[in-house]
């Protein structure tokens, strides 16, 4: 399922945020949102969301315009994954799982037990099904979010939207849940996630989009849009971008900060 | 992925356990509610013993032998009956209130009187005093003032667009304290002979007034709101998320909250229309709820409605016996409820 976003502009009152915004998402691809603090990227999820209606410009799903849909026919293409926070009460990892499931529900339904087995796939598949009966702050950062990731799963959407995923895990998970993602878009999603690492977008993405001033600056493969200029034009720092050999003798590239390049 | 050989038999084990465990402490909240229910009746000045008690019951739907007195069954059935289901119903309406604001507000600080409409039921029945209704037109206006006072804080709060539920709260806190002037104003301007301790005493809450007549309209008024609650307590779930993660799970979060405030609100409001304020539960008995069966609201609703009624129902017994003239149940509420509150301040408001 394409995800096409056609010349949204969005503002908060006289405040522009979004000015005709045009790309489009294809199945199979993980896709990095780079862009400075305030350059409109949740602005731009929550417009591909539904939650705000964009005052020009639409997005549309396989040429479908989403405004007609309803929330449960939205949450059937597409989910959303947020910054993992600090739950008010303790629900346990499955029940956490199975709310992914609500779409698929009817209106005064309870789970049934297909959607307990989805759950427990989803669960399975990210490797934590162990964790099914724990309490959501029994378990660790990183568990969180494959939590979060497990709900995705068990929604059974096609595009999924990620909110700065890595912003509070530690390294080891940080690398541990982009590689997730990525075996997500190889069996067929379509993956969009917002990071303030460029070397993330760079180790891990198939293709970059960078929104800057609330424009899309760049679209394109990592190796195109990461470079030195676009570095120094966006966050105003400098790198230099270091190719290495890999174990598998595959050329990659790498993003490195320069001490004292501002 | 690594299948296991039989994943589908484990897997339905798993499910099993699970949904035993918390469905089997919900039954046994049950079997408690229903202790303190028949214990209630031989508790009072005058003694009954709970085997009578049963007897006197049974003889209801069986035919059995008259081993007890035509006073007994008086007793029972006209004094202490209405008032035990009363304090049944309200102690589960309450809680349930509570228990579903502490979720779609994700504060388990909250009570069910957020919104005012303790506030506003306080003064519709101080109006009703005041003016000089009846008791039925005393419970209405306060019935009605209660739902009014929510509806205003939410016709209030469509204004804040950003965070709507704080919104909800702020405009709730200030309806409910004009709604308090507004009774405090009652009280002074009222015949200080009749009406204003008639007012105090109401405002106190207390059960010993309650007749089988009020238990006839409490009980399918606060059936018909707490039904739909029942209904869409899978969704109740999603409320306790944030904003745009609810929505993006798909479910309508406005309607869901529009529906979820009506309902608590009638329960609310018919509580403090019969009984005058009784504080506390709704606060304390969620947590207690949570502590028994978790979060999930398919088992937190029922555990909450059970041990909110037998909490209810035992405060009341002891609001009967304490003293030679009956202590008001809102007082003996607070004795219980404060300190426990206290006691959650304390370890910084966290579940375990």
């Amino acid at each position: 399922m394409n995800i096409s976003v056609n010349g949204i502009s969005f503002a908060y009152g006289t405040h522009q945020v979004l000015e005709n915004i045009d790309f489009t998402l294809t199945p199979g691809h993980l896709t990095f949102l780079l862009g400075p603090n305030g350059s409109g990227k949740s602005t731009l999820f929550k417009c591909m969301l539904g939650h705000r209606r964009p005052q020009a410009g639409a997005v549309s799903l396989d040429g479908m315009p989403t405004t007609g849909m309803s929330p449960a026919e939205l949450a059937h293409r597409i989910a959303y994954i947020p910054q993992i926070s600090t739950p008010t009460f303790n629900y346990t990892v499955l029940q956490a799982v199975l709310m992914g499931r609500t779409a698929h529900m009817k209106l005064f339904s309870t789970p049934s037990a297909q959607d307990i087995r989805i759950a427990y796939e989803a669960l399975e598949r990210l490797g934590i099904r162990h964790l099914a009966d724990k309490g959501s702050n029994q378990i660790s950062g990183g568990e969180q979010q494959l939590v979060l990731i497990a709900r995705a799963l068990a929604q059974q959407a096609q595009v999924i939207i990620m909110d700065e995923p890595t912003s509070s895990l530690d390294y080891g998970n940080q690398l541990m849940v982009l590689s997730q993602m990525k075996s997500l878009c190889q069996d067929g999603k379509l993956v969009f996630l917002s990071s303030h690492n460029p070397q993330h977008a760079m180790a891990y993405g198939d293709d970059v989009l960078v929104l800057y001033r609330g424009k899309v600056w760049r679209h394109g493969t990592p190796q195109e849009v990461i470079t030195r200029e676009m570095i120094h034009q966006v966050y105003h720092v400098d790198v230099a971008i270091l190719q290495y050999t890999d174990d598998a003798g595959q050329v990659r590239h790498m993003v490195a900060p320069i001490q004292g390049g501002r | 992925m690594q299948n296991s050989p039989s994943p589908i038999p484990s897997q339905s084990q798993q499910v099993a356990s699970g949904v035993c465990r918390q469905g089997s402490r919900v039954a046994l909240l049950g079997l408690l509610f229903a202790a303190c229910f028949i214990l209630s009746f031989s508790i009072g000045r005058f003694p009954i013993s709970p085997v009578q008690v049963v007897r006197v019951l049974l003889s209801r739907i069986f035919p059995l032998e008259q081993t007890w007195t035509k006073q007994m069954e008086i007793v029972m059935l006209n004094v202490r009956l209405p008032r035990i289901i009363a304090a049944a119903l309200i102690g589960a309406a309450l809680s349930v209130s509570g228990s579903v604001y502490q979720g779609i507000f994700k504060n388990p600080m909250v009570s069910p009187d957020i919104l005012g409409s303790s506030a506003g039921a306080g003064f519709g029945a101080a109006l009703g005093i005041f003016i000089g209704f009846g008791y039925l037109g005393i419970s209405l206006s306060s019935f009605l003032f209660g739902l009014a006072a929510v509806l205003m804080a939410c016709a209030a709060s469509v204004k804040f667009k950003e965070n709507p539920m704080l919104g909800l709260i702020l405009a709730g806190i200030m309806i409910g304290s004009l709604f308090s002037a507004a009774t405090s104003f009652l009280k002074l301007v009222a015949d200080p002979t009749n009406q204003l301790p008639a007012i105090t005493y109401w405002l106190m809450g207390s059960l010993a007034s309650i007749r089988m007549s009020d238990v006839k309209l409490l009980f399918p008024t606060m059936l018909l709101a707490a039904v739909p609650l029942y209904l869409i307590r899978w969704r109740l779930n999603l409320l306790t998320l944030g904003e745009d993660e609810a929505k993006s799970l798909g479910i309508n979060t406005w309607a869901l909250r529009a529906i979820t405030i009506l309902c608590t609100t009638v329960l609310t409001s018919a509580s403090v229309a019969v009984s005058g304020l009784i504080g506390w539960v709704g606060l304390v008995i969620p947590h207690f709820a949570r502590k028994a069966v978790g979060p999930d609201f398919r088992y937190q609703l029922p555990a909450s409605m059970f041990i909110g009624a037998s909490f209810l129902i035992l405060v009341d017994d002891i609001a009967r016996i304490l003293a030679t003239s009956e202590v008001p149940i809102g007082i003996l509420t607070a004795f219980v409820g404060a300190p426990f509150f206290l006691h959650l301040i304390m370890r910084g408001g966290k579940e375990s």
